[in-house]
């Protein structure tokens, strides 16, 4: 699997080199530009994290690409590796380069503290202790992880098509948004309590005031949703047997 | 004598089209067998299935005994009718690829092809020839020490100085204990070195004998007896 993801990394090299140096271009550009001509930090500080955001969105789709290049390329289906080892490459790649894109932009606060100090006076998140953020921030990267292979599955399915190039296409785009709504129902069903559109463990509350907006998150960790994470666990799982079975069964090159 | 490559009624269709129908065949081992058919008559398919690339839609197809699948893979050599390398490589990284997946390359015999093909491990395979190509993929799949090697169309539209060479590649560096599947429509440059011809016509299988049998039984060569099958 390493053999792979190397292989996978090569592949994809110019475009992560290029993502990289175009975006600390501009993120420098953009700070330089602010300073010289005044603009509120508040603005900019939304700007950074747009492009970070926009970087990241690249990432997944850049995922998606090399997986299906990987399921797509004789030399791939080939070589006597299992079709798993493809989905744990292809979001090994993702997570990796994400992670050079945190590391930017913790760099990228290091350097503008200050200027990052002053703004996150704004932002309460003092009620969080480290361990809640820690554990939200995982359970984003869990719900992520869930959703690329919705998306893994879905091209899957449309490459498992022998009708034609459309129809598969289609039938890959019916297929993420079938699974997703069937599984968020399932989840509503089983796991949450209200009707509020909101996570077992984390309470949202947001008004919109003049200067700003108030917004309050409650995490309580004592009730961490054991059934839910269970659930999402049993339903990758299925998922990624059935990407093994429709690359071993069907999708052919 | 255990057969290398085994094909019991194996059909495959794609949608209304039937690209096989009932083929059932043998092959043993230290041949080099020539499966002979005009463009469309079912070869790449045939390949593709015994590769473990596509899968049939009806009967069975085994490798030395196994049935095809993740296993057989480390068993056969394929090299199919497109490169098996990827843009960015240069000839030394496409080596250093099959020595990471492949258990049995011969990182040695790669050198020695490369040598005997012209070809250079600093050389960006974007900017080979299709002929210099060819001879690369050869050299790949023929490094490997595999029990099981098809080469599908490996003469097809190179020149014929490069035709001979790739022929001479072939018969050079391939494993004598190991058999050789050479697909292919232009059968008078390769009949030379066949063992064995099978000949394919609308997805069946037709004929499957001996070089020999064929010019002692039928009195005539293989390209002779291709244009007498494949006659319209």
């Amino acid at each position: 699997m390493i053999k792979l993801l190397k292989y996978d990394f090569r592949q994809n090299m110019n475009t992560i080199l290029g993502t990289f140096a175009v975006l600390i271009i501009v993120q420098i550009m953009l700070a330089i530009t602010a300073q010289v001509r005044g603009w509120d930090q508040t603005l900019v500080l939304g700007g950074s994290i747009a492009l970070y955001m926009i970087v990241s969105c690249s990432v997944i789709i850049m995922m998606c690409k090399t997986f299906r290049t990987n399921i797509m390329a004789y030399h791939i289906r080939l070589l006597p590796i299992r079709p798993v080892w493809m989905i744990v490459s292809s979001l090994l790649l993702g997570m990796i380069v994400v992670g050079g894109v945190v590391v930017l932009m913790m760099i990228h606060t290091m350097v503008y503290r200050e200027n990052f100090q002053i703004l996150m006076q704004e932002v309460e998140l003092s009620l969080l202790s480290n361990k809640e953020l820690a554990i939200i921030f995982l359970r984003v990267i869990w719900n992520c992880i869930v959703t690329i292979i919705m998306i893994l599955l879905a091209i899957t399915v449309g490459y498992s098509v022998q009708k034609g190039k459309r129809i598969g296409i289609w039938l890959g785009i019916i297929t993420f948004f079938v699974l997703q709504y069937i599984v968020s129902w399932i989840e509503t069903k089983l796991f949450y309590q209200t009707d509020k559109l909101s996570l077992p463990f984390i309470e949202t509350n947001t008004n919109v005031i003049n200067t700003g907006i108030n917004a309050e998150i409650k995490a309580n960790i004592l009730d961490f949703p054991w059934g839910l994470f269970a659930f999402e666990l049993v339903v990758t799982g299925l998922m990624i047997w059935a990407i093994t079975y429709l690359i071993n069964k069907r999708v052919e090159v | 004598m255990e057969n290398i490559l085994q094909f019991q009624g194996i059909s495959k269709s794609y949608g209304s089209k039937k690209a096989l129908q009932d083929v059932t065949f043998s092959i043993g081992a230290g041949k080099i067998v020539g499966l002979l058919g005009t463009n469309g008559s079912g070869k790449s398919t045939l390949m593709k299935i015994a590769a473990g690339l596509i899968q049939a839609s009806a009967g069975t197809a085994t490798v030395t005994g196994v049935q095809v699948g993740l296993e057989t893979k480390s068993l056969v050599s394929f090299m199919p009718d497109r490169p098996l390398t990827e843009s960015w490589m240069k000839v030394r990284d496409a080596i250093q690829f099959y020595k990471d997946f492949y258990s049995d390359f011969d990182s040695e015999k790669a050198r020695r092809m490369l040598d005997f093909m012209n070809l250079n491990e600093r050389d960006r395979v974007s900017t080979l020839s299709k002929g210099m190509n060819e001879r690369l993929q050869l050299s790949l799949a023929l490094s490997r020490n595999a029990k099981l090697y098809l080469l599908d169309e490996p003469i097809g539209g190179v020149d014929p100085v490069a035709r001979t060479k790739i022929l001479d590649a072939i018969v050079e560096f391939y494993s004598e204990d190991s058999t050789v599947i050479i697909s292919t429509h232009l059968v008078r440059d390769i009949e030379r070195i066949f063992d064995e011809v099978i000949f394919i016509k609308n997805g069946s299988i037709v004929m499957q004998e001996e070089v020999e049998d064929l010019r002692i039984r039928h009195g005539k060569g293989v390209d002779d007896m291709f244009k007498e099958v494949f006659a319209e």
